[in-house]
């Protein structure tokens, strides 16, 4: 092969080898997945059964937009319910002495103020609170059913992070709507969901939306007795709510 | 991104050197062992989603007159539709049965693992290429291949356009 041709060879391969290079930084299109999906929701209309409200959505008494908007009314409960909230993830087990997490573990939110991997790492990363008090409609909006690709496998519980290593502040609850936010910590940094009986099995391929169902009933209590260290000038404090999870797949 | 283009550049020079010395024929096939890199444009289509990448495999084999047997190992990154991932890397492995179907043309076909990084991890494929060999040069064949992932409710079905070097 002559210098030139072994020249003029060597600038084609340069150039499909940056092209290459190129293609693949550049990858696009809507993008694949080849893993399972999980998608976070609250009280998630279409996997909560509401009773009569339900009945009544079933059979087209309520339309469906006005349906979802509407604010679920709940008794002694709050005025406002913020949380910081950092991440909620899948776990397969929890060991009931340490409370640690056993076995696979997958995020399934992560707050968009937090890097992606490894999430936050400080409870002060995220300077606003979620607030618990709302209807589906705003809340699940908040939450932005991020579709995350999660690891195959059983898993029976949902945990939410609320603080990395003991809270300042991060939670703030209203008696009445127009009261002052009172920020108080919360006495640990996560609560765990009700256990899913059967556990939840995912596979590749698989997509599944899970709804945390929870009340706000009852959740304001007296100082002392709820959930965080603070209390209110009027003596009042909060618990928080117990989540259920339902998950359906798609 | 300039310093990764720089090295790439001078790495595929010395590669492209090492090759002309010892450049291989199709038409001077016999048993023995061959390899060539190929670069190719990956198109992915699954139920509602897409991705375009390239794709660059090394792929070493054993020949004997009619028949081959060839390893096809490489990597791409393909673009996520996860929420929580942009582009992810994948590795690729196949086994690949050559027949030479004409001096110009041969038929690859078999199968192995692709492995999504954190997007499902390890996925089995059957695949196919169809190779046009130019006889000699630095772009030894042209290549159009198909592979097949069966994942459940997402079966995804990949092409490839490309070239085979040195």
């Amino acid at each position: 092969m002559s210098n030139r041709k072994m020249m003029g060879g060597l600038a084609l391969v340069n150039l499909g080898v940056m092209a290459l290079l190129a293609m693949s930084l550049l990858s696009c299109g809507k993008g694949v997945v080849g893993g399972a999906i999980a998608e976070l929701s609250f009280n998630n209309p279409a996997l909560v059964a509401r009773g009569g409200f339900d009945l009544m959505k079933k059979f087209g008494l309520i339309p469906e937009a006005h349906a979802s908007s509407m604010a679920i009314t709940w008794t002694n409960a709050p005025a406002y319910f913020g949380v910081k909230f950092l991440s909620a993830y899948l776990v397969a087990e929890v060991d009931p002495v340490s409370q640690n997490n056993v076995g696979e573990v997958s995020k399934i939110y992560v707050n968009p103020a937090c890097p992606d991997d490894p999430g936050c790492t400080s409870t002060d990363q995220v300077t606003t609170l979620f607030d618990f008090v709302r209807s589906p409609d705003e809340v699940n909006a908040e939450v932005n059913g991020q579709g995350r690709v999660v690891k195959e496998g059983s898993y029976k519980y949902v945990r939410l992070d609320f603080c990395i290593g003991g809270g300042t502040d991060n939670v703030g609850f209203k008696e009445l709507p127009g009261d002052a936010v009172t920020l108080t910590n919360s006495n640990n940094c996560g609560r765990t969901s009700v256990e899913m009986s059967p556990p939840m099995t995912l596979e590749k391929g698989d997509r599944v939306v899970i709804s945390l169902n929870y009340s706000m009933d009852n959740t304001l209590v007296a100082c002392g007795s709820g959930d965080v260290t603070g209390c209110n000038a009027n003596g009042k404090s909060v618990a928080f709510p117990t989540f259920s999870p339902t998950a359906r797949k798609f | 991104m300039r310093r990764i283009a720089v090295v790439v550049w001078v790495l595929s020079g010395w590669l492209c050197v090492l090759a002309g010395a010892k450049p291989v024929f199709a038409e001077s096939r016999s048993a023995g062992f061959e390899h060539t890199v190929r670069l190719a444009q990956i198109s992915v289509f699954q139920q509602d989603g897409n991705t375009f990448s390239g794709i660059a495999t090394l792929v070493p084999g054993y020949f004997f007159g009619d028949f081959g047997v060839k390893a096809d190992l490489g990597a791409s990154l393909f673009k996520s539709r996860a929420g929580n991932q942009e582009r992810f890397l994948v590795l690729n492995a196949k086994l690949l049965g050559e027949i030479v179907l004409s001096p110009e043309l041969s038929f690859e076909a078999g199968g192995g693992l692709q492995y999504w990084k954190d997007n499902g991890d390890a996925i089995g494929l059957v695949g196919a290429n169809l190779v046009y060999r130019t006889g000699g040069g630095l772009i030894e064949e042209v290549f159009v291949g198909y592979n097949y992932l069966p994942i459940k409710n997402r079966a995804t079905h990949e092409i490839l356009f490309g070239v085979g070097l040195f």
